[in-house]
């Protein structure tokens, strides 16, 4: 019952930051210089007036601004973004036709790096002077400090071009004849080098930051418990201390799901990978606002959800948060 | 002094520590031995390696930087100092079980307890899920929890703190080990629960044998708990015995000092208070590794031998051992250093020090609190939830009159320190009065705040965190001058200096930040903060219950020291009976936001009405051996319930062994009478002529 | 096992000399730790590039100065030339500025919104604090990149615009960071203490409860610093960097299709921002080092 009223409210929040986000790119539409259905036409001036005409008329642009959100929120309800004038298509469509890409990298590149960084991070404590703790410290500072999109274009060069065992860019051959499983793997051999790329960064956050909490939570009273209660050194650190240091890994991967959509951005534009981060930069090249404005609410849209789900594991793993308790 | 008989024998144990500066010897040559059926109490100030040697004993010693140099842990024969990791194993949990201090953190808070407590049992046992479970309710039980199938199944945030105590206790009992170690099992708790806990310890022990290893820094929970004692310092065993003979007759400097400087609860307090004994300064660091006895800075008899060389162990009738020249047989200095003692410290102070607030009272009522409530709205779970209010404080009212000590006793949770913030106006009240002299300062604000401020100042509880790490000593006790305005500019720097010397620090230590003190050098800061201003009511909110022992009689005497010399009214908030009844004039007994019980100090030790405050005095431990042990002790159930919108009742009516013998207990909120000449009471049963329901029951048994 | 309190139980006090503000002595810390010193010098060295490069170095990296797809080292053009011919270590030497004057101006746009918001949210509580946390979820929600992009579209790409938009976009970490801070520091009895003595609000923020909070501000500040010299090489790389002001990030982008046939004119530019980087994350890691009270203990 309490979970239920908590997933409720969740879910009532979630609502309402997304009309926030609808709210502000209308906000933005009105703030930028010059007329704004010249910016939705994105043609920097260049627009016919038959065509401004055209976008008065279904923004209705002369109607007083609050019945303009109004109609503009009416549109997004029923699915509606707008229309791209530059790919003469609508956004959703547009969208639509593109965010699997982009979910499959960054879903890959997240459970990549939770996954493998946590492990590095638990390794890494166990002797936190040892050479892999320093490893491991190193590593988080220069996968830290490289740009991502550089990353990207040295991989790329070492083995698309030097080593060439990876395709230099796109998600599948278009020329290849097989089966399901053929496509598949396919995909999956193109998928390598952006996930790479992307998880390299996050990799090297999540291993130092599991190995501080880890070293944190070894260090805690109930650790020394159950050192008391004779449990042996495996079951200390991979049931007693893992659980508990986990818990900042999961907050962390939760508040990060919006800069991982902004790696995703960068890689996707080096490795000509066909998500929204591809759309949204050739769209910004166009200056195609209705299309940047869409992704930035979809884009949006799939953090909030991923943060969803972030807490409601959080709630799993951590019971004093299941009950509202602190 | 090997002992083939003991279970347990430890024999010139020694643990050093890398730090910083070199390597500090924390525990030096330390033997004792403990066994079957026994309890040994260790007793000492903290940072005298109580809980290292504790943990040497579990193997437990962090390393780094820690490490066993020398000595033999012998259990039943077995060198544990020589077992390899999985024999320790074996031992840790099965042989030897362990409870700490903080129960709120020492039980893993994402695993059930029913699972922690089966886990015991399944690694030593070997037994299957649901019969490890099957065991872990048993012993849930076997530990006074109620409904201990379903609490099993809960986390340990769900649970209060002697409620955890106890899981960790029947965690370390599952496995029927030889020897139980408890260090300081129930400093965090209060005192009712701590004497439940203790009644379960004994209890335990009597059913299954298991000599017990109890850690303490108290001499009362020693003379209760304890059959053996001994006292540890700076990594020593200074002394030790059988606790009737060597509490009675203690003839180690320290250990006297130790029991000394505690105001213990009498129960015929007398009206004269002499002021209590001082153990000077602190535990020395254990890097300087002096030739001399390690008390010897500290030690009111020392003499030139002490400071050349290390006291031998004198062995005494009756098993008792000391570690001090003065204990040497044939030696021509007096055989009792309490007469040494008592000539350098006792009988001077009392002639420089006047008693405190003794004597005639002033009629002038200096502070009015009335009806006073403090609730805190609560955060709702879901929008649908009913508004609820922790009722903090609930409609209390006192005087205190100019130049005496008003007491606020209570257990944690029971609303002192919100009523002491709300007074000072640093909470906000939600309802009645406040008044200062002839001022009502309950809805006072700005300016005219400020200039009340000056005539009231607060000291807080923990010196640790009471002072800003970014200050120095000498601008955190300028500052308020210069914010309240108190005094001429150019004479507020000579004005510190004169307030350090009062408080006991040296001027030239006001250059000093916080960090650089001890814990009882920074509350004297606090103190000398306090009266920066020249106030009239100081508000102490716990004052020493941080701090050692030791250090707790040096800040007891300077405020009484500085009652007398600036005539000052203190209101003293403590949850130490035995503190306030030292200190205080008259004091009021808190339960769950209201005052259940008021009195002059004489009375209420004496004649205590409410049975709560018979309950509270009855489980705080004597320090007189036997006495508390064949003193009949009155059970409280459970723990403080929540003051989340209390009920109708009489707030105690819960856990209050008569509730049932009157139905007015549980829909009418008592009112508190007056009984005597300022005896006032809160409850149904107590009649007009003070007869309290704990009397007639003793009448009917008697009968 | 906490050692703390034995160990402060244990310092005996006759034979300390006055030290310095607990600040300083955590500088003096800084300046033990090797790695922070290195960073420290190799930060300096870029800082003296951005400054004096351009007076020494004279060639205009805008300009096309030799053939395109030059290797290093061809002509004297010590690291190449790019596609259109355009000298690479110019385009090093003068993007330099763009990175340091962006990053610096970022951070302490970032520094300064997150730390007033996080500060009143955590000192004040209750419906502010709420009010301010709703605000902060929601720019967290957005994808910092793109939505920078966004700004920086509509807005123009001068350095200024773009050093506000990553402001704008990722204060809320510090914010948050802030708060927490706060919120911590709120309850200690000297706060209460401050206040029992008739410390105004502002002087409590101010005097209290900021300096107790420096220390993990003062990291997070220099750490901000290297992810908004990421954040404007991103933009940059994208196309949206000032058009008159050569910057690393551009150089990479600019060069995108033909990192196979010219890798040293990717290479090098990304050298540049990765140690540039790599400096403000090591000072930001010697900082760490030197708050912390745990490490300072041994
Ligand atoms: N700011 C607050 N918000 C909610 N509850 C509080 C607050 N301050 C104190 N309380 C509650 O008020 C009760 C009394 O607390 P306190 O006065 O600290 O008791 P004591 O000093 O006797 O330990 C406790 O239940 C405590 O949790
Ligand atoms: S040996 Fe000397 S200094 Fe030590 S306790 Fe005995 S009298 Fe005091
Ligand atoms: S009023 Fe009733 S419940 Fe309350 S203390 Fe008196 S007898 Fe107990
Ligand atoms: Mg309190």
């Amino acid at each position: 019952m309490r979970f239920l009223a908590t997933l409720f409210r969740r879910l009532m929040y979630a609502f309402f930051l997304l009309v926030a986000v609808l709210v502000l790119n209308f906000m933005l539409i009105h703030l930028a210089p010059g007329d704004p259905a010249d910016v939705i036409a994105g043609e920097m001036g260049g627009a016919t007036e038959e065509m401004l005409a055209d976008i008065r008329a279904a923004y209705g642009l002369d109607k007083p601004i609050a019945e303009q959100l109004f109609v503009y929120l009416g549109k997004v309800a029923r699915g509606d973004l707008g229309h791209s004038f530059y790919f003469n298509q609508p956004v959703t469509d547009l969208i639509l036709e593109r965010v699997g890409a982009t979910i499959l990298l960054v879903i890959t590149a997240l459970a990549l790096s939770v996954f493998a960084g946590t492990f590095l991070g638990v390794l890494a404590s166990r002797k936190p002077n040892g050479f892999f703790s320093h490893f491991v410290t190193v590593f988080s500072l220069l996968g830290y400090a490289a740009p991502v999109f550089w990353t990207g274009m040295m991989l790329l060069i070492l083995f698309a071009s030097w080593v060439p065992i990876f395709p230099v860019s796109g998600m599948y051959n278009v020329a290849l004849n097989g089966g399901r499983l053929a496509r598949a793997f396919d995909i999956f051999h193109h998928l390598m080098l952006p996930m790479l790329t992307l998880a390299i960064i996050y990799l090297a956050q999540y291993s130092r930051l599991s190995r501080a909490s880890m070293l944190d939570v070894l260090g805690s009273d109930y650790i020394r418990t159950a050192r008391a209660k004779g449990v042996s050194e495996r079951m200390i650190i991979y049931k007693h201390a893992l659980k508990n240091a986990i818990l900042p890994v999961v907050t962390m991967a939760g508040l990060q799901m919006s800069y991982l959509f902004s790696g995703a951005i960068l890689v996707e534009t080096v490795f000509n990978w066909p998500g929204l981060g591809r759309l949204a930069f050739e769209s910004i090249l166009r200056r195609d606002y209705p299309t940047i404005l869409g992704i930035l609410f979809f884009s949006t849209f799939i953090v909030i959800s991923a943060n969803l789900l972030t807490d409601l594991s959080y709630r799993l793993i951590d019971p004093r948060i299941h009950a509202g308790a602190k | 002094m090997s002992d083939t008989s003991a279970l347990l024998t430890v024999e010139n144990l020694q643990i050093e520590f890398d730090v910083r500066q070199g390597v500090a010897t924390v525990i030096n040559n330390l033997s004792f031995s403990v066994n079957r059926g026994e309890t040994l109490g260790i007793v000492g100030e903290s940072g005298c390696g109580k809980s290292v040697t504790a943990l040497a004993i579990m193997g437990l010693v962090p390393s780094p930087p820690g490490r066993v140099a020398a000595g033999r842990i012998l259990l039943e024969g077995e060198n544990l100092l020589q077992a390899d990791e999985s024999r320790l194993r074996q031992i840790r949990g099965n042989e030897i079980a362990m409870i700490f201090q903080e129960p709120m953190t020492s039980l893993n808070p994402v695993f059930k307890i029913g699972h922690q407590i089966a886990e015991t049992i399944r690694i030593h046992q070997g037994l299957g899920r649901s019969a490890a479970h099957r065991r872990a309710v048993d012993m849930l039980e076997s530990v006074d929890i109620p409904a201990a199938e379903k609490r099993a199944g809960e986390y340990p945030y769900q649970l209060s703190g002697g409620m955890r105590q106890r899981v960790m206790i029947a965690m370390a009992l599952a496995c029927n080990p030889k020897v139980l170690i408890a260090d300081e099992p129930t400093t965090a708790l209060d005192v009712t629960v701590q004497a439940q806990i203790f009644d379960l310890l004994k209890d335990i022990q009597q059913r299954t044998g298991t000599a017990i290893i109890f850690i303490t820094h108290d001499m009362g929970s020693i003379a209760e708990m304890a059959h053996r004692v001994a006292v540890m310092y700076a990594g020593r065993k200074v002394e030790d015995g059988s606790v009737d003979h060597l509490l009675v007759n203690p003839r180690h400097p320290y250990t006297r000092g130790l029991i000394a400087c505690v105001p213990h609860l009498e129960k015929n307090p007398s009206v004269q208070r002499r002021p209590l004994t001082e153990i000077p300064g602190v535990v020395p660091s254990l890097l300087l590794r002096d030739k001399g006895c390690p008390f010897e800075p500290r030690c009111a008899c020392a003499i030139q031998k002490c400071k050349e060389a290390m006291p031998p162990e004198y062995h005494q009738k009756a098993g008792h051992t000391t570690a001090c020249w003065l204990n040497a047989p044939g030696s021509d200095i007096p055989d009792s250093p309490l007469e040494v003692l008592k000539e350098s410290t006792l009988e001077a102070n009392m002639q420089t020090r006047p008693s405190a607030g003794g004597g005639k009272f002033s009629e002038e009522i200096l502070l009015r609190v009335n009806n006073l409530k403090i609730h805190f709205p609560r955060k709702r779970t879901h929008p649908f939830a009913r508004r609820s209010a922790v009722h903090a404080v609930d409609g209390v009212s006192f005087n205190i009159r100019r130049g005496t000590t008003f007491g606020i006793v209570g257990e944690s949770g029971s609303g002192k320190t919100t009523t002491a913030l709300g007074i000072m106006r640093l909470v906000n009240i939600t309802s009645g009065r406040v008044t200062l002299g002839n001022e009502d300062i309950t809805r006072m604000g700005g300016a005219q705040l400020r200039r009340i401020r000056r005539r009231m100042q607060f000291i807080f509880q923990d010196p640790y965190s009471s002072l800003n790490p970014h200050m120095r000593a000498g601008a955190i006790v300028r500052e308020p001058m210069d914010l309240l305005d108190v005094g001429e500019k150019s004479g507020r720097d000579s004005h510190v200096a004169d307030l350090f010397a009062k408080s006991g620090l040296r001027p030239e230590q006001r250059a000093y930040f916080p960090h650089q003190f001890s814990g009882g050098q920074r509350q004297r800061i606090g103190v000398a903060r306090a009266l920066a201003s020249q106030p009239d009511l100081l508000v102490c909110d716990e004052p020493v219950s941080a701090l050692d022992v030791a250090i707790q009689s040096q800040i007891l005497n300077l405020l009484s020291d500085l009652q007398a010399e600036f005539n000052l009214t203190y209101l003293f908030i403590s949850h130490d009976l035995g503190v306030v009844q030292y200190l205080c004039d008259e004091i009021a007994v808190m339960y769950l936001g209201r005052i259940v019980e008021q009195a002059d100090r004489i009375s209420l030790f004496k004649s205590p009405l409410h049975p709560y405050t018979w309950a509270l005095l009855s489980a705080v431990p004597s320090a007189k051996p036997g006495q508390s042990r064949t003193g009949k002790r009155i059970h409280l159930k459970g723990d403080t319930p929540s003051p989340i919108d209390p009920g109708p009742g009489c707030r105690f009516a819960q856990r209050c062994p008569f509730a049932e013998a009157d139905a007015k207990c549980i829909s009418e909120m008592p009112a508190l009478r007056e009984i005597k000449k300022g005896h006032r009471v809160a409850c149904h049963q107590v009649t007009d002529d003070g007869i309290a329901p704990q009397d007639e029951l003793s009448v009917k048994l008697k009968a | 096992m906490r050692f703390s309190k034995e160990k402060t139980a244990g310092r005996d006090l006759d034979d300390v000399v006055p030290v310095d503000h607990p600040l300083k002595e955590m500088w003096r810390m800084f300046f033990k730790n090797r790695a922070a010193l290195f960073g420290l010098g190799l930060l300096l060295t870029i800082i003296l590039m951005a400054l004096l490069g351009p007076l020494l170095y004279h060639i205009d990296p805008f300009e096309i100065v030799w053939a395109p797809l030059a290797p290093p080292g061809e002509e004297g053009y010590l690291l190449g030339t790019d596609y259109l011919g355009r000298d690479i270590l110019a385009g090093i030497i003068y993007g330099a500025k763009a990175t340091l004057v962006v990053g610096t101006a970022a951070a302490l746009c970032t520094v300064c919104i997150g730390v007033t918001v996080g500060a009143v949210a955590g000192f004040y509580g209750g419906w502010v604090d709420n009010a301010l946390m709703r605000v902060t979820e929601f720019f967290q929600v957005l994808p910092p990149l793109l939505f920078a992009m966004v700004l920086v579209t509509l807005f123009s790409p001068k350095l200024m615009i773009i050093s506000i938009s990553i402001g704008v976009v990722s204060w809320p970490g510090v914010a948050r960071l802030t708060r927490g801070e706060f919120l911590k520091i709120r309850e200690r009895e000297y706060v209460m203490a401050a206040r029992s003595i008739g410390s105004s609000n502002l002087r409590i923020i101010w005097k209290v409860i900021l300096p107790n909070a420096l220390p993990p501000l003062i990291v997070t500040a220099t750490l901000i610093i290297g992810v908004a010299i990421l954040f404007e090489a991103g933009l940059s790389y994208l196309g949206l960097s000032d058009p008159n002001i050569m910057s690393w990030g551009f150089m990479i982008g600019s060069s995108r299709e033909y990192i196979f046939e010219s890798w040293w004119a990717v290479t090098f530019p990304g050298v540049a921002i990765f140690l540039t980087v790599l400096a403000v994350s090591l000072v930001g890691d010697g900082f760490t080092d030197a708050f912390n009270p745990k490490l300072r203990q041994l």
